[in-house]
């Protein structure tokens, strides 16, 4: 086990890469605090070897405040914070009236923000602590049709470059990593829109030199290992978890 | 023993580790040996290879051979195939940097830099890569040099950076068998490489004490200290791992922040 009771706090943990990541950090030692967005996901959480399960809405500064608070007085800090929750909004430039790209951004990058802001003052003055983000290959790499949720994602990585230099020098490590597709909820819940799904599965495959997408676990895993003492020289990243779609 | 849990994730499997009987290259063999995997550790270095192979435990086996020679390549990855059942993960580690300014680098030198980190890098790779199985690995260790060409020698740097090109090219070729080819590119770690270096620049030409110019190096890392060669265990224990099985193509740096800005 690569942790010692380090308290991980998760967000967007009610499926998908963040429940994932919270069985694996909790596997492995970490009390988890895992967060989802409305009680109506909490059952899920039920019966899972977490420390705490708490309702955060990422997009609100005051969620965050009370539960960073919460988990402080509870746990003594927040050792591990992973930004996992986020929203694909889809959409060409025209199709994203600004109500949408305000929620976008609010979402995805907004959220990373309060997030760090939140968990940061207390791990300066442990001098102690990392942070991983889930940004998205399309923070680094083109896409069609994302165009809110790609600058989003993309400012989700240069800000983690920006953080891991703020705080290099006080222990603090930011990392993030540029998932491509995951078969997760999320995923197949688009799948289920669409009029082609053979062809628009198909194509996605093909987009991945693996020949496959990833799973949930294997994302989970990399945000695990960004975590761990083994990345202790590693901060300002962005590891793409991607099957080779970025590597060019 | 096994970091990540009770059942050593590489039991059984076999690593050659080129580079291995010294710093970073001992360091990822010892890492791997931890999770069950048995070593073939190759160095030009005979009596440094064997001390490290006894170190590395039943299992593992060490190999004499020049990594800078393609013939010599052939002959060694044949004993292993002879004193092994099989070969799961490459790890291209070996490698030289030779000091000198730009004006001052010779042919001679800029070809051995080019055979070592480079073509023997690659012809490992096209030796091996028959043998691997669908879970195989192949990973090569950079530089930050081939990264941002932050370095006193260009052809270092240069086939740093091949090395780095050469990953993405062969992630893309091994794919369909669902092999992973991904490097990973150290900045400063504290090695007897990085120490020879502190001693020929920092002490004999730069009039420094032993360890200054290593240490006024970390200053410059926003971490603000040099590397451990454990910590490149680590990374190469990762990527040989059956978590990232979904990363291929990829160079993982690891610098404490040095290129990021």
């Amino acid at each position: 086990m690569r942790f010692d009771g380090e308290v991980a706090l998760i967000t967007g943990a009610g499926s998908g890469v963040g429940l994932a990541a919270a069985r694996r950090f909790a596997a492995e030692g970490c009390r988890v605090v895992a967060t989802v967005l409305n009680g109506a996901q909490l059952p899920v959480l039920a019966g899972a070897p977490f420390a705490e399960r708490l309702i955060l809405d990422v997009r609100r500064e005051e969620d965050w405040t009370r539960v960073v608070a919460a988990v402080e007085a509870k746990f003594g800090a927040v050792d591990i914070l992973f930004n996992n929750a986020g929203v694909t909004i889809r959409g060409d430039v025209a199709a994203t009236d600004r109500a949408t790209w305000d929620e976008a951004l609010l979402a995805n990058l907004t959220s990373v923000y309060l997030g760090c802001r939140a968990v940061l003052p207390g791990m300066r003055r442990r001098r102690r602590g990392t942070v991983v983000n889930n940004a998205s290959i399309n923070g680094i790499r083109g896409n069609t049709g994302l165009v809110a949720y790609s600058a989003a994602k993309g400012g989700v990585v240069a800000m983690t470059r920006s953080l891991a230099l703020d705080h290099a020098a006080e222990g603090i490590r930011v990392n993030c990593l540029c998932p491509a597709a995951i078969d997760t909820t999320m995923t197949r819940d688009y799948l289920d829109t669409v009029s082609d799904r053979g062809a628009v599965e198909a194509a996605i495959v093909a987009k991945h030199p693996l020949g496959r997408i990833a799973t949930a676990d294997e994302v989970a895993a990399v945000a695990v290992f960004l975590a761990s003492a083994d990345a202790g020289f590693i901060t300002g990243a962005a590891i793409p978890v991607d099957g080779g779609r970025s590597a060019r | 023993m096994d970091s990540y849990g009770p059942t050593p994730f590489l039991k059984d499997k076999v690593a050659i580790v080129t580079g291995a009987a010294q710093g970073n290259g001992f360091a990822i063999a010892e890492r791997l040996a931890s999770h069950g995997c048995r070593i073939a550790a190759i160095d030009i270095n005979a009596d440094g290879i064997r001390a490290a192979a006894a170190r590395l435990g039943e299992g593992s086996r060490a190999f004499v051979a020049d990594c800078s020679s393609v013939p010599a390549i052939r002959d060694v990855v044949q004993e292993v195939r002879k004193a092994f059942d099989r070969i799961d993960i490459l790890v291209n580690n070996a490698g030289l940097l030779r000091i000198a300014s730009f004006p001052d680098i010779g042919e001679a030198d800029f070809d051995l830099t080019v055979n070592l980190n480079l073509k023997g890098a690659f012809f490992f790779a096209q030796e091996v890569q028959a043998a691997l199985p669908r879970d195989g690995r192949i990973i090569n260790i950079a530089s930050v040099a081939g990264v941002d060409g932050r370095t006193l020698s260009a052809p270092y740097a240069a086939t740093k950076a091949g090395l780095i090109t050469i990953t993405k090219t062969l992630a893309r070729a091994l794919a369909p068998r669902g092999i992973t080819v991904n490097a990973v590119a150290p900045g400063l770690i504290d090695t007897p490489f990085n120490q020879i270096l502190d001693q020929k620049i920092g002490v004999e030409k730069q009039g420094l004490k032993p360890g200054e110019m290593l240490a006024r190096r970390a200053a410059e890392i926003p971490l603000g200290r040099i590397g451990r060669p454990e910590e490149v265990g680590g990374v190469v224990a990762f990527l040989a791992s059956p978590d990232a099985a979904y990363i291929t193509g990829e160079t993982i740096i690891l610098a404490g922040g040095w290129v990021i800005d």
